[in-house]
């Protein structure tokens, strides 16, 4: 594995080692970029899963105090509750269960189709289905979603069959085992699928694409990753110009850590420049979507490759 | 309300419990399991027992699945003074609410009885505790019907995760055979 120097500013600085940040490092591994890859987990394997929910939990998940506020419910009830998202090489992609749909039309128009919802503030997506369709393609291809690429579906369980039978008697026309990230066959050098049971608690049989087994190794294996785990971003800085300069972290002991970069980029809103508020927010963190929030920080495209 | 209900407004406070790790529980009878106790003493160890089985009641459990609930929240007490405090005045207010005779009420009256306090500390605690401590214990497990970790055995790819017959199988399309 790579290892570059705090000093070095020609390197990529990506914060977040899941399904955003870790395929961004393989990809422009790939392309022969210098990757910094800082991961607030520590880094674990296929071995060193346990089909167990609680030990799983306190293994992957964000046990830091989480903070809530306002009058829903969550916040009444268990405010400070660790979020099942997950700390950890791989990120959330460890996690997850795989389920790969794409987006249908009406739905990148929630404020045109569901028109003003009452204390909502829907917005419409600034993309379109045809847009994205090249991208959700390369995606499927790459993390072999079933029923896509000539891969097929995967068996049903026997709650599948109530499901089926369930549903086609209600009158549902498309029922089906779903498209899934998950291998129904042997394929890119993983397994299919054993039925473990315990997607959640992290892939033993590595049959479901996570970043962890796929794209990270792919990306190390081009000499060009510093993969860091136990990092945890703090700030990321930048010049009069709004251009990142670097990335600030704590390491596994504390220890703050300034990365010198040619860019840098994060998944989840992490503003913490001294000088943020130079840089307008992107309205994405602040408006809920049914995907996980995806942003660049700070926002401005010279700062991204 | 009903028990779900009633069950569902304990906040889930399982983020302290976190690094819950039991002890083995050899139990006899109450005077023996009781005087193991660190800083409850004997009536409040009787009080929890009751208390636990009624917030998550089964019957195919025995009373030691329990008693290592309490003997867990007795561990916690022992190094943390805030969770001796509400666990002592927890079960003090259930006595007082109820002319000290809670642990000899009918079961429906000791559910009336915790419903009053559902929402205070003492029973958050409790709950919070015991859906990890009661749940993620393997006796409990076993005696659920839980069969656990499925990788020793290669998963259930071989082990009936489709042997349902009642029903008529879907078709290829929608459900392809195993690989």
């Amino acid at each position: 594995m790579a290892r570059f120097d705090p000093n070095d500013d020609s390197v990529v600085v990506i914060i977040g080692s899941g399904a955003g940040g870790g395929t961004l490092a393989n990809e422009l591994c790939q392309k022969g970029f210098k990757v910094v890859l800082l991961e607030a987990g520590k880094h674990q394997s296929s071995a060193t899963f346990r089909n167990d929910e609680w030990f799983a939990f306190n293994q992957l998940a964000w046990l830091d105090k989480r903070t809530t506020s306002g009058n829903w419910q969550i916040a009444k009830d268990s405010p400070n509750l660790p979020a099942w998202t997950c700390k950890t090489v791989g990120g959330t992609t460890v996690h997850w269960a795989g389920a790969s749909l794409r987006f249908q039309e009406h739905e990148f128009k929630a404020k045109t189709t569901y028109s003003n919802v009452t204390g909502a503030n829907l917005l419409d997506w600034p993309l379109t289905l045809a847009e994205l369709d090249p991208y959700y393609a390369r995606a499927e291809l790459k993390m072999g979603v079933t029923r896509t690429n000539d891969i097929p579906g995967l068996p049903g369980n026997n709650n599948f069959k109530v499901m089926y039978n369930g549903a086609t008697r209600a009158g549902y026309k498309t029922v089906h085992t779903g498209r899934m990230a998950i291998n129904s066959r042997p394929r890119d050098d993983r397994s299919s699928c054993w039925q473990l049971g315990f997607c959640f608690q992290g892939c033993k049989s590595g049959a479901k694409w996570s970043t962890l087994y796929t794209e990270i190794p792919k990306a190390e294996a081009t000499g060009k990753l510093d993969l860091r785990p136990e990092s945890r971003a703090l700030q990321i800085q930048h010049d009069k110009q709004g251009k990142a300069t670097g990335v600030l972290y704590a390491d596994k002991d504390g220890k703050h850590v300034f990365q010198k970069a040619r860019a840098s980029c994060s998944t989840r809103p992490l503003r913490l420049s001294p000088r943020a508020s130079q840089i307008p927010p992107v309205r994405s963190a602040r408006t809920i979507c049914a995907t996980p929030p995806v942003r660049f920080t700070p926002p401005s495209p010279s700062r991204f490759i | 309300m009903k028990r779900r209900e009633f069950l569902q407004k304990g906040a889930i406070v399982v983020a302290g419990a976190a690094a819950m790790v039991s002890g083995v529980a050899v139990v006899g009878d109450a005077a023996q399991w009781t005087a193991g106790l660190k800083t409850l003493n004997a009536h409040e160890g009787e009080t929890l027992l009751k208390v636990t089985r009624q917030i998550f009641p089964h019957d195919r459990l025995d009373d030691t699945d329990y008693i290592k609930v309490v003997q867990d929240l007795d561990a916690e007490a022992a190094t943390t003074p805030d969770t001796a405090k509400v666990l002592h005045e927890g079960v003090a207010t259930l006595d007082r609410n109820t002319n000290n005779k809670f642990i000899t009420m009918s079961s429906a009256d000791q559910v009336a009885a915790l419903k009053n306090i559902e929402t205070s500390p003492f029973f958050q605690k409790v709950h919070g505790t015991e859906l990890v401590s009661l749940y993620n214990n393997h006796a409990v497990w076993k005696k659920l019907g839980y069969q656990g970790a499925s990788y020793p055995i290669g998963g259930y790819i071989h082990h009936g995760f489709n042997d349902l017959n009642w029903l008529p199988d879907p078709p290829e399309s929608a459900s392809p055979k195993p690989a």
